[in-house]
């Protein structure tokens, strides 16, 4: 029975003297579960995997994610470590692990481009995590859309100045001849009407469309009137 | 000298074009623009590929592999295709290191594989892909193996610890240490429900085996299988056989497990290398070889195993040859293939006349290197066979009887130098062509001319169909044309030239999806990362290969026909650049020695007075001999291709800190405006200097990194700048480019994290102030000391590791730059807008109007991840892109980005978006509709506006 026993011991006196690791070994467990932006663990990419950063590299552990959603860091040593989950698709929060030299593990929420001790609200040890955003990769061209072109601003206005100019002719008719003749007076007045000949406006676009090959009107003054 | 045009003109460019939104990929063009040749690597050992049933039940099976590059994954043997993939490790090995004895991948229970590398041990999906559980080691694992009745998965660790895990949850059902730690253990043998464990005791110079109960752990038996000689090491053998094995230098010494019965077998292993199969416990295969050029040979035998007592039954005909052998047993029966590169041979365990041949209709491209075959027997007799085969120049081919189905080009997974080559430089150099038609006389230029244009004809066929096809394409998407007879208006074709491990040279096609266009193989065997010099693109299309041996190989990089070999005596470690005649098209390559006083080299060693015209105007620099740092020389050339070297400055960094990183500015760089116009309309002048040198060192003792910024003609320190509290063990990476770097480190500050950061440098810190910029001619030399640039920086935080970063280049440079930046954890190529990472990014406020229209908004220290405007590679997943590589296309807004490393990924990005390009997106449709109806309408409206008017005249 002795030689054995003293093997075993041994045994164990070595082992603990090789991987003194063993001893103070702490496991960090969690796993992803699903909500509504991630509907089902299948649509995570295999190559998904979650870090855990300490300061040096030789600290830092990678898992993947399983097909059960789990992941876990064996032998985690003491320290404090950024968890942060590598995924294209979907984006996860980061979180901060502090594994203590008793073997605690305190998971708080971090906010990245702060500082480190600026610790979020503490969550439980088995890590749930779930996604809170899912990846847009593409941007989708605009086609033509009419509802949208009527709603550009420019567009409206122009709609109404076209309506103006439409429905001022009719106005003009309906008022009694006194206002009628006062607003013909200050419309010669006006500056938009008046001055300078605009060659643009003495552009003869009806006549352009009727295809008429006619030399331009002998300018009276005003070119949209014609006498 | 640098200024050669109104600066002004520039001012007013620039500032009028370009929109700061930078958008990435539009869902038409993704898949289209882009491609990925998805890659695993060259198969590590033929023991770690198989073809395996990816879930149990299910008819056909998948092809299992492990690479080079330490990929796992499965192909499907019918066309090739990759099913799924996962990196072991983190990608940190070296290439020297024996791979195959720290990686393998076995066959599991139930569908599912088990990988094991140095201490990791996982258990995946075969279907999927899909880890179901990882375990980490102590130390190195030796072994594993599947019991399947016990559903364990046992483990021996080198020291001689033992677990047992469970496979379906990853837990340890029992561990046991054999041999009190001091043993190496080496090898199970699983036999009729034994188990046994193979240890060499260092101390004894014994073997011994170990026989250890399944269930439980219990150490049941031991026993010495044979004494070491000095030189005797222990041989792996097959876990279902019951044989263990150690050689000497001129035995294989095979001892049944369990009896002291040992075969002696006489092999010269000098000469000749041998491995052992099976697939059954009683049969034992041992194929032998020799690989060298001039004596390559192949045998194998067939042995028996019955009673504990081998015994030769067959051997296989010897040949002067390289031939590989597989075993296969298909449940018709053991049948060994023997694959040349012309042929298939297969061979019953009965008799050493083969079965059946199949004859390759053409040879493989190079010699196997080992393969995996399955060969059926059916009822009629009828032998059919399929056979994955990796070949001597990397890549792998399946075979199916006498055909092959598929080749992957895997090769290029172990790529350690890649360049570009422009196509259409050499397909039209229309330019001159038409300059020389205008400077001759009428006659020669019009016969020129008409030549041309018959020359010409030959893209008319392509023309006329690719003429159809964008009539076509307004009506809906079409398939697209074939690159290859197409011409390339926008410049989008591109080859990307490889040099492999294996020593071949390899060319893609950008627009051809990344199709191999040539290969054509180095007389080298064998190239690692620090045995080449450089590949370098010599314009014409001609490429130069430069290995450190001092071969220098001249490729035609359109054809892939071989110019010219020649060596001349490089020192190893010698730097090798090249120089360009400003005035001619010569390029000279030079090689510095690394040994002061040595003369350098020079090649092609002619027009010796052009090179001595271009080296006036340029320092040559390099590492320094002994100290770390960098070192400037002037040379002059003189007779056969010899330099005179002067040394004028040296950069000696201080003896903690060594160099992580030299980067220059790009070959092509142009700076299209050489200020910024600010909101009040002021000016500040950038720092441009074309001989700028970012040198990145890092003080592990400290914990800190320095950059340095060099003038690389004088020697000056233009800038250094210190980041404390870095971690130097994780990737630090940098590039440069115009007035400006960009590098990345990771920082275990209270910002913790990686950190990427931005620095411009500009001529002065006032405005309007354009320092000596503006001064008809400037020199390196007589710079005062307060020239020296004004720099400013702004850090953000990025949230994974960056293992690469680039730079777009575009033809004229006024394009906006975006920093490309390769990240192996998302399996992502992002590309951030050099908008975002600018250093006058008002913090802690919101942007004054003045900012506002200079583009700059809030400064924001965390810098997320945003696929939607940053990833080039949207969904895909590439897999080990460590290099990134850039050129210009014609078009002014575009650059085509390819990366490489494992995967290989081009695309073409236009961070300024398409504005001399109509996009996909552009209606051609809605614009012909629109012209359509204007026209019918002016039909319509014209009589009624003529009658109109009649009527208006009548009626005055």
């Amino acid at each position: 029975m002795a030689p054995p026993f003293l093997l075993r011991l041994t045994s164990l006196f070595l082992l603990t003297i090789l991987f003194p690791s063993l001893i103070s070994a702490v496991n960090v467990i969690g796993s992803i579960k699903p909500n509504n932006i991630l509907q089902s663990l299948t649509l995570l990419p295999p190559s998904t995997s979650v870090s855990l950063s300490a300061g040096n590299l030789a600290d830092s552990r990678t898992s993947h994610v399983y097909s059960s959603g789990a992941f876990k860091f064996q032998d985690v040593k003491p320290g404090s470590y950024l968890l942060e989950v590598n995924c294209r698709t979907h984006l996860f929060p980061s979180l901060r692990v502090d594994v203590s030299s008793d073997g605690l593990v305190e998971v708080y929420g971090t906010f990245r481009g702060n500082e480190w001790d600026n610790k979020g609200e503490r969550r439980p040890h088995p890590i749930d995590i779930s996604p809170v955003r899912g990846s847009e990769f593409y941007i989708v061209r605009e086609g033509f859309n009419p509802m949208k072109l009527l709603s550009n601003p420019m567009i409206l206005i122009a709609i109404v100045a076209i309506g103006g100019m439409t429905l001022m002719p009719k106005m003009v008719e309906n008022m009694d001849p006194e206002t009628r003749a006062e607003f013909e007076k200050q419309q010669q007045n006006s500056v938009l009407s008046g001055g300078q000949n605009n060659p643009l406006q003495s552009f003869d676009m009806a006549g352009y469309l009727a295809g008429s090959s006619s030399k331009p009107q002998p300018k009276s003054g005003n070119g949209s009137k014609r006498k | 000298m640098w200024l050669r045009h109104n600066p002004l003109h520039y001012l007013l460019l620039a500032g009028s074009l370009l929109s700061s939104s930078c958008r990435a990929v539009f869902s038409d063009e993704a898949f289209h623009t882009d491609f990925q040749v998805q890659l695993f690597g060259t198969a590590l050992d033929p023991s770690s590929t198989f073809f395996h049933q990816a879930s149990a039940g299910k008819a056909g099976s998948l092809l299992y592999t492990l690479s080079n590059r330490l990929i796992i994954g499965a192909i499907n043997p019918k066309d090739g295709a990759q099913v799924w993939r996962q990196r072991l490790g983190e990608g940190t090995v070296s290439e020297t290191n024996d791979l195959s004895k720290l990686a393998r991948l076995r066959k599991s229970k139930d569908g599912r594989v088990v990988s094991v590398f140095d201490k990791a041990i996982a258990l995946w999906d075969a279907a999927t892909g899909r880890a179901i559980w990882e375990y980490s080691a102590s130390i190195t694992v030796a072994d594993v193996v599947t019991l399947e009745a016990e559903n364990l998965l046992v483990v021996a660790l080198k020291g001689g610890e033992v677990k047992a895990i469970k496979l379906e949850s990853g837990e340890i059902a029992w561990e046991t240490l054999v041999g009190e730690g001091r043993d190496v253990a080496s090898n199970f043998n699983f036999v009729d429900g034994r188990l046994f464990l193979t240890l060499s005791e260092p101390a004894s110079k014994a073997l011994k085996t170990v026989v250890i109960s399944p269930a439980t752990g219990a150490q049941l038996e031991t026993f010495v299988d044979g004494v070491f000689g000095p030189s005797d090491t222990h041989v792996l053998t097959p876990q279902l056989l019951p044989v263990t094995a150690f050689r000497d230098s001129e035995h294989l010494k095979l001892n049944t497990l369990g009896t002291k019965n040992t075969k002696s077998l006489a092999v010269d292993s000098k000469f000749h290398d041998y491995r052992l199969h099976a697939v059954t416990k009683d049969l034992l295969f041992i194929e032998y070889w020799a690989r060298s050029a001039d004596s390559a040979t192949s045998w194998a035998d067939f042995y028996t195993i019955k009673d504990g007592v081998v015994t030769k039954k067959v051997d296989l005909p010897y040949e002067n040859g390289i031939s590989v052998f597989s075993l296969s047993d298909t449940g018709s029966g053991i049948l060994a293939a023997r694959v040349s590169r012309s042929d298939i041979r297969i061979y019953g365990p009965e008799s050493d006349a083969q079965v059946m041949a199949f004859e390759l209709p053409s040879m493989l491209p190079s010699e196997p290197i080992h393969a995996v075959t399955e060969v059926v027997k059916r009822r009629d007799g009828a032998i059919a066979v399929r056979a994955a085969v990796t070949l001597e120049d990397g890549n792998m081919v399946l075979i199916r009887n006498d055909q092959v189905v598929w080749t992957r080009q895997e090769s290029l997974a172990s790529a350690v130098a890649a360049e570009f080559v422009d196509v259409h430089e050499v397909e039209d150099a229309l330019e001159k062509t038409l300059h020389a038609e205008e400077t001759s006389n009428l006659v020669t230029a019009y016969i020129k001319r008409v030549t041309r244009h018959i020359g010409e004809l030959k893209y008319l066929p392509g023309w006329i169909a690719g003429f159809q096809q964008s009539i076509m394409g307004i009506f809906g998407p079409v398939a697209p044309i074939d690159a290859t007879v197409a011409k390339d208006p926008f410049g989008y074709r591109k080859f990307v030239v490889f040099v492999t491990r294996f020593g071949w040279v390899t060319a893609i096609d950008t627009a051809n999806r990344g199709a191999v266009v040539w290969t054509i193989q180095l007389r080298t065997a064998h190239i690692l990362e620090k045995d080449i010099k450089g590949i370098f693109h010599f314009g014409k299309g001609v490429v130069v290969v430069v290995l450190s041996t001092g071969d220098i190989y001249k490729i035609n990089a359109i054809t892939g026909r071989g110019i010219h070999k020649t060596a001349v005596q490089i020192l190893p470690s010698a730097s090798v650049m090249t120089i360009e005649s400003s005035t001619t098209d010569d390029r000279w390559i030079i090689a510095v020695p690394v040994k002061e006083g040595v003369k350098g080299w020079f090649w092609p060693n002619d027009k010796e007075e052009e090179l001595t015209k271009a080296l006036s105007k340029a320092t040559l620099s390099r590492k320094c001999e002994g100290s770390s740092g960098i070192c400037g020389y002037t040379a002059k050339p003189t007779t056969d291709g010899r330099l005179i070297l002067t040394p004028t400055w040296s950069f000696r960094l201080p003896p903690n800190q060594k160099i992580v990183s030299i980067s220059t500015r790009p070959a092509h760089d142009p700076i299209a405006s050489i200020g910024k116009v600010l909101g009040d309309r002021s000016v500040m002048y950038k720092y441009v200097n074309p001989h700028l040198a970012l040198l990145v060192a890092a003080a592990p003792s400290t914990s800190s990194i320095y950059l340095y910024l060099l003038d690389t003609v004088s020697g000056t320190v233009l800038h250094t700048s210190i980041q404390n509290d870095a971690d130097t063990t994780r990737p630090i990476v940098a590039t440069i480019a115009e007035n400006w770097y960009v590098y990345s480190y990771y920082s275990n500050s209270v910002a913790r994290g990686t950190q990427l950061v931005v620095t411009d440098f500009y001529a002065s810190s006032t405005k309007n102030d354009p320092g000596h910029l503006l001064q008809p001619s400037i020199s390196s030399y007589d710079q005062p000391r307060s020239a020296s640039p004004y720099g400013i920086s702004h850090a953000f935080i990025f949230p994974h590791p960056i293992t690469s970063l680039a730079t777009t280049t575009t033809r004229q440079g006024i394009t906006t730059r975006s920093i490309l930046l390769s990240v192996p954890k998302l399996g992502s190529l992002l590309s951030i807008n050099k908008r975002v990472l600018e250093p006058r990014r008002p913090v802690g406020r919101e942007p004054t109007a003045e900012e506002k229209e200079e583009g700059l908004f809030k400064y924001d220290p965390f810098l997320g991840v945003d696929h939607g405007r940053g990833s080039l590679s949207h969904i895909r997943d590439l897999v080990g892109i460590d290099k990134v590589i850039t050129t210009p296309s014609l078009l002014e807004s575009t650059s085509i980005v390819v990366g490489w490393g494992i995967d290989i990924f081009g695309t073409r990005t236009s961070p300024s978006e398409a504005f001399d390009v109509l996009g996909r997106g552009f209606n051609k449709l809605a614009l012909i509709g629109s012209v359509l109806a204007v026209g019918v309408g002016t039909m319509f409206l014209r009589p009624m506006v003529r009658k109109k008017q009649i009527g208006q005249r009548w009626a005055q």
